[in-house]
């Protein structure tokens, strides 16, 4: 019991509730355990591997892709009114340098995807939004482009006909089912016939063509 | 920019917004995994617990309960995990010196701190894997005694003790070096 309080009282010491402890041995030993606490938060933290972040966001662009497919109407609503009200905002401010500098800057998938999602936790303005547009057409990594569009969904109303001009001349099916999703979601246009002339292309890949007649069949 | 607090991203997780489970890997992921190195030993292994720890944050999203903090539910999984590694390999690998340059990578440090890391880690490795796992819970993850009480089912005073006697053994391990 004796020695719990001790503890106690060492601890107390090291975590700065008190500045003194009673006993002078366990004064002593609570001055040099306090340097060794010191010196261990000290250690610098590690890295983390591309190879470990290109696994997380694999496995995220591919929840993701699930996911989408049952989102609601309802639940896209709070995202286009906020992607609305940033597109507003940015009528008004001009100078605006934008963030396709700081993405040129990056040179690995791994750092690009990262860059996207954080992206998320920003209010892009047109600027960025039109890089990301032409960033779509032009990313060769299938990963990048579905992070892409997820992050250009949340501003969706402004982007239905971008992203049908990018379904016609996509080829990855993953991205084509991202780019479903978003127009499925969509209220403000009918693709359906576009649709109908999109499911006619013969190089669709099977669970494509299966999302486009459901989305058909859903209208 | 306002910063999504860890509590928002997790409801936002629940009501299907994957992309905040990314916000949170990266908010997490150094931490996360110099947590795995420095209780595991092992980089590969780190590697996938830290992967691991992500998958059962989306697995178990809903379990999270919103009114409490989501910082130590996510230390508390990979706490688990570190647990359950240890269970199922069954012993503690020595390290050697080489293994543990490898490990501990240390870019543009004095001399004089990297030689002193290397002490704190070699220490650290000695201790026992329950003993190492409560250091790093609450001088690397920085949870709490309450929180390391739940997590390892004990009172919240047998935490702290627990915590002192673990950083007494370090000072023992230690005791032939200049630390």
């Amino acid at each position: 019991m004796k020695e719990d309080q001790f503890d106690k009282d060492i601890m107390d010491y090291i975590d700065g509730v008190s500045s003194e402890v009673t006993n002078k041995d366990a004064y002593e030993q609570a001055k040099h355990l306090k340097q060794i606490v010191i010196s261990l938060k000290e250690i610098p933290l590690q890295s983390v591997s591309r190879i470990a972040d290109d696994r997380f966001y694999q496995f995220i662009a591919e929840k993701s892709t699930n996911v989408r497919s049952v989102l609601t109407l309802k639940q896209w609503l709070p995202f286009v009114m906020a992607a609305a009200s940033i597109i507003i905002l940015f009528v008004v401010l001009n100078n605006y340098k934008g963030f396709e500098d700081d993405y040129r800057a990056l040179s690995s998938n791994p750092e690009k995807l990262s860059f996207i999602y954080n992206l998320n936790e920003q209010q892009l303005r047109t600027k960025d939004i039109d890089w990301l547009t032409a960033e779509l057409k032009n990313e060769i990594s299938p990963n990048i482009k579905v992070t892409i569009v997820d992050l250009l969904a949340n501003y969706q109303s402004k982007l239905d006909n971008e992203f049908y001009n990018s379904l016609q001349s996509e080829s990855i099916p993953s991205v084509q089912m991202a780019l479903l999703n978003s127009l499925e979601s969509s209220e403000n246009i009918d693709f359906s016939n576009e649709l109908l002339v999109f499911n006619q292309r013969k190089d669709l890949d099977k669970t494509v063509r299966q999302k486009v007649k459901n989305i058909l069949s859903n209208q | 920019m306002t910063r999504l607090t860890d509590e928002l991203l997790m409801k936002n997780l629940k009501n299907g917004d994957t992309k905040s489970l990314g916000v949170l890997y990266e908010r997490y992921k150094r931490i996360l995994f110099t947590f795995f190195i420095r209780t595991i030993q092992d980089r590969d292994t780190s590697n996938d617990l830290l992967m691991e720890t992500f998958e059962r944050i989306y697995k178990y999203r809903n379990s999270y309960s919103g009114t409490k903090k989501a910082r130590p539910w996510i230390f508390q999984i990979a706490s688990n995990l570190t647990k359950d590694y240890y269970k199922k390999s069954g012993k503690l690998e020595t390290i050697d010196k080489l293994k543990q340059e490898i490990l501990m990578v240390q870019p543009e440090l004095p001399d004089e701190t990297k030689s002193r890391n290397r002490l704190l880690h070699a220490a650290l490795y000695k201790l026992k894997p329950h003993q190492r796992n409560i250091i790093n819970m609450y001088y690397l993850l920085e949870m709490t005694y309450e929180d390391i009480a739940i997590n390892e089912n004990i009172s919240i005073n047998n935490a702290r003790i627990k915590v002192c006697r673990a950083l007494k053994n370090l000072k023992e391990l230690l005791k032939d070096s200049e630390l």
